[in-house]
């Protein structure tokens, strides 16, 4: 499952886009992330699948396009 | 229906804002003969201080396929909401100095009241959910992420 990282956290990971196993749901994903990269734990994340943001938690399909993004700072 | 409304839009665009780009946008409006009221938000990089080094630039990045489609979606609720008569969105990524311009959100309706609300609804929802990062670069080429807080 590809894994999209922006901004700061692309600097976490060192890549802006990962191959995580797959894990079903975005509540999963989540988890995951925070196992692996404990830094994130203080960034509030969000997650976007098919680029729109996750509210509540959501199924991932195979082919999905899904995105890790740390607090937004656009203007 | 205005064809301005439905014509798709790039909302992203390298480096700076410039003044003439802004200024060739209100002229071009002066056909549009309808319109009595326009109003035009600037977003310009500050020097501000971080740990006594001040901010020279700041570089944007952003997840562009989700930016333009949420750019898309607020501009349909700010039609949907409002009466305009058209709206246009600029905003930088790259490097943009301090001093320069990175947002540039310009509203223009029949009366005044309208492109007030428009645009500070606007800039508020572009701030809140468009997926776009900064870096604030200061003098000393070290750098902090940059956060939008709450107005």
């Amino acid at each position: 499952m590809k894994v999209l990282f922006f901004g700061p956290l692309a600097e976490i990971t060192g890549s802006s886009q990962l191959e995580l196993e797959s894990c079903g749901t975005t509540d999963k994903l989540y988890e995951l992330i925070l196992r692996q990269y404990p830094e994130m734990k203080n960034k509030s994340i969000k997650l976007a699948l098919n680029q729109e943001l996750v509210a509540g938690n959501m199924n991932i399909q195979a082919g999905d396009e899904l995105a890790v993004m740390a607090p937004f700072a656009g203007g | 229906m205005n064809s301005a409304k439905t014509k798709p839009h790039t909302v992203l665009q390298q480096g700076p804002v410039s003044p003439d780009f802004v200024s060739a946008s209100i002229a071009s409006h002066s056909a549009k003969t309808g319109i009595g009221a326009h109003t035009i938000f600037l977003g310009q990089v500050r020097k501000d201080e971080i740990q006594g080094k001040p901010v020279e630039a700041i570089e944007y990045t952003a997840y562009p396929e989700m930016a333009e489609k949420e750019f898309s979606r607020i501009r349909e609720e700010a039609f949907a909401k409002y009466e305009l008569s058209c709206l246009h969105i600029h905003h930088s990524l790259g490097l943009v100095k301090a001093g320069e311009i990175s947002l540039f959100v310009f509203v223009s309706a029949k009366h005044r009241k309208q492109v007030f609300e428009a645009c500070s609804f606007l800039v508020e929802q572009i701030k809140a959910h468009v997926p776009i990062w900064g870096k604030e670069i200061t003098s000393d080429g070290s750098y902090t992420w940059k956060e939008n807080k709450p107005v």
